[in-house]
């Protein structure tokens, strides 16, 4: 998993950054100001920066360049929703930039796509002698190949990747089925059915009452 | 049509018809005393022509007793002849002798007693006749003349008049172009300067200089232009301001609302244990707080902005001891001293809003001291007026800050104010107050030693 640097003067936000990369099980650093950044780059190896464009110190505007010449991806996160700023934000070198309030799973999708483009994400998962390779769309139970389809990988994969997180079946239809999807909301309870008979992960996916499901680990 | 054009053209053609008119007059007249001359000429030798013949013709008829006179009238006739005087002499109305052209029309000039002139056009030629009766029996006598001269004299002066008014209206051209385009100059650059600052470019002032209609239309303009700027300026501060306030509030108002719907969330979906379950509740918690103290902020700068307060006196030493009272926990929370010592004992403005201020004041120094410091609460008399002054030994403020201080949403340091519970509307309101009561603030601070606020009652 990423280990992902959270520059956010607010430490309630911060603090929410936090607990949801935890809950998915990304590793973190909390600063809360500008100047410590560059000093933290030096000293640990950083996969991802959750940037804030209003900092005391050095503001978000201001570092970003220091921070990509490093080869380290940056995500703004800012209450600032003017067109203007978030195009200058992805101008000047970001690779995102999300406006608070903000949603974690929104977040969290946006983290995974762009540790996934810098090649920084692990392309395995493993958990109950279920091995998946992201890459290679292959499933392993207790070593022996389970045929899956394209579908049902989509969904895999999004589970995987928000995994602890409660994910609605509107959610899931969005991310798995695309926006243009008519379909009844049952397709999702059908697929995750299946999911849990191949994988035998009756367990693992919970269903969340009148809500959708999630992927404990 | 430009002005100087318009002008241009009136003048040359009010020069022009006065020109022809005096002119043609000048003619006319020239021409009739020409005329005049001409006839007293002719008459003249009318006058000789008639008495010589009639002499001539007496004294012959009493040599010879012949009464044909034509041979006489003949030789008489020719000596004149050479002179370009033609005869005809008429005896009743029958023609004797002409060396004359002949030709039909009205001979009135035959019936003139003692003469008559006419002038006559005849081949292009202009001809005086004239004629009347002679003494001699009752022969009627018509000498004429050619007076061609008197039509070429008019045709050459009408000729050089024309060629006058010509060089003439050629000059005054040049010379009203040359004088209209100075004269104009200032309305062309009045003009240009008016476009550029319709254009928008309103630090652009026209410069004319003179004391002249166009020299006052300039400076009342540029006078005008002042005003508007000026306007312009005020509204663009004010939109400036509230855009800034807006945004400032918007930014305020996302920060609890991420946390509030982040944490909700979480609580909701996640998959956590009792000390983040407790951490969420707490965030949570302490946002809505912060929301909580924030709309009450703003109801109160909103409500100051609309009212209008009665100035009454209020008993200064009531007003510490009120603001230390109400204070007292903070104070003594942080182990701190309030002194207060009062010279002016009154100020004029609205009780509960001078607490208020007070207090806002009070808080913001207990924030910004350290354990054991001392806050110290005074009033003086300044000139005319009274001055509240509030200063503490904290932190104090940044030199950059202090213009901005009161600005809303402003602060020096967000993280360390958002602990302290701050949300950068404090002095806003301080300000607003102070502004009710026609009062300054000023701020005097040095970092780590002092700050000072004092605010200046104008009103006794």
């Amino acid at each position: 998993m990423a280990k992902i640097l959270i520059v956010d003067d607010e430490k309630a936000i911060n603090d929410l950054i936090a607990v949801n990369l935890k809950m998915v099980g990304h590793e973190y650093v909390q600063l809360y100001s500008g100047d410590q950044i560059l000093k933290t780059l030096n000293e640990i190896r950083i996969d991802l920066v959750i940037l804030d464009v209003m900092l005391p110190g050095r503001d978000g505007f201001e570092i970003v360049q220091d921070i990509v010449k490093r080869n380290v991806p940056v995500i703004f996160l800012t209450a600032r929703n003017k067109v203007t700023d978030k195009v200058h934000g992805l101008e000047i070198g970001a690779e995102d930039y999300i406006i608070k309030p903000f949603e974690a799973v929104e977040l969290i999708a946006r983290i995974h796509v762009i540790l996934r483009r810098n090649q920084k994400v692990a392309n395995e998962f493993r958990l109950d002698g279920t091995v998946v390779e992201l890459e290679k769309h292959t499933v392993t139970v207790h070593g022996q190949e389970i045929e899956m389809t394209n579908k049902e990988f989509r969904l895999l994969d999004f589970l995987i990747q928000n995994k602890n997180i409660a994910l609605s079946r509107e959610k899931i239809i969005e991310q798995t089925w695309g926006f243009d999807f008519y379909g009844d909301t049952r397709t999702v309870d059908v697929h995750i059915q299946k999911l849990r008979k191949k994988l035998n992960w009756e367990t693992r996916i919970k269903t969340v009452y009148k809500y959708g499901y999630r992927l404990e680990v | 049509m430009k002005f100087w054009q318009k002008m241009y053209l009136s003048v040359l053609i009010v020069f022009l018809i006065a020109f022809d008119l005096g002119a043609y007059g000048l003619l006319k007249k020239s021409y009739q005393l020409n005329e005049q001359l001409d006839i007293s000429r002719g008459v003249t030798e009318f006058r000789s022509i008639e008495k010589s013949l009639s002499y001539i013709l007496s004294e012959y008829t009493e040599d010879t007793g012949n009464i044909n006179y034509e041979p006489v009238i003949a030789s008489f006739a020719a000596h004149y002849y050479k002179d370009d005087i033609l005869l005809e002499i008429y005896q009743a109305d029958q023609l004797i002798f002409s060396n004359a052209y002949q030709f039909v029309g009205d001979r009135a000039e035959q019936n003139g007693d003692p003469y008559k002139t006419v002038y006559r056009k005849m081949n292009d030629e202009l001809w005086l006749f004239i004629g009347g009766k002679m003494d001699f029996k009752d022969l009627k006598l018509v000498i004429s003349r050619n007076s061609d001269y008197l039509q070429e004299y008019y045709v050459t002066l009408r000729q050089y008049f024309i060629t006058l008014s010509f060089v003439i209206s050629l000059i005054l051209s040049a010379a009203l172009i040359f004088l209209l385009f100075q004269l104009t100059a200032p309305i062309r650059k009045l003009n240009k300067g008016v476009k550029a600052i319709a254009a928008g470019a309103y630090d652009q002032r026209v410069i004319i200089r003179g004391n002249d209609e166009f020299g006052e239309l300039a400076q009342d303009f540029n006078r005008m232009v002042d005003a508007v700027s000026n306007h312009i300026e005020t509204i663009k501060k004010v939109s400036e301001d509230k855009e800034i306030f807006i945004n400032n509030l918007t930014h305020e108002l996302k920060t609890p609302i991420t946390a509030i719907k982040g944490y909700s969330e979480f609580l909701n979906h996640a998959n956590f244990n009792e000390e983040e379950r407790k951490m969420a509740v707490h965030y949570i918690y302490e946002h809505i707080a912060r929301l909580d103290v924030l709309s009450g902020k703003m109801m109160q700068l909103l409500y100051l902005k609309s009212e209008q307060i009665t100035l009454e006196p209020v008993n200064i030493e009531k007003l510490f001891s009120y603001v230390v009272n109400m204070e007292r926990h903070h104070i003594e929370e942080k182990q701190m001293k309030i002194k207060y010592e009062c010279i002016a004992e009154v100020v004029y403005g609205d009780q509960e809003l001078l607490q208020s201020l007070l207090i806002n004041l009070v808080e913001n120094s207990i924030k910004a001291s350290l354990y054991g410091e001392e806050i110290l609460l005074r009033s003086y008399h300044y000139h005319e007026g009274v001055v509240l002054e509030v200063l503490d030994y904290g932190r104090g403020i940044p030199e950059k800050d202090i213009a901005k201080i009161t600005e809303a949403f402003y602060v020096v340091d967000r993280s360390r104010s958002k602990e302290l519970g701050g949300i950068g509307l404090g002095l806003s309101i301080c300000n607003q107050i102070a502004q009710l009561h026609h009062a300054k603030i000023q701020i005097d601070s040095k970092e780590n030693e002092y700050t000072r606020v004092s605010i200046y009652f104008t009103t006794l």
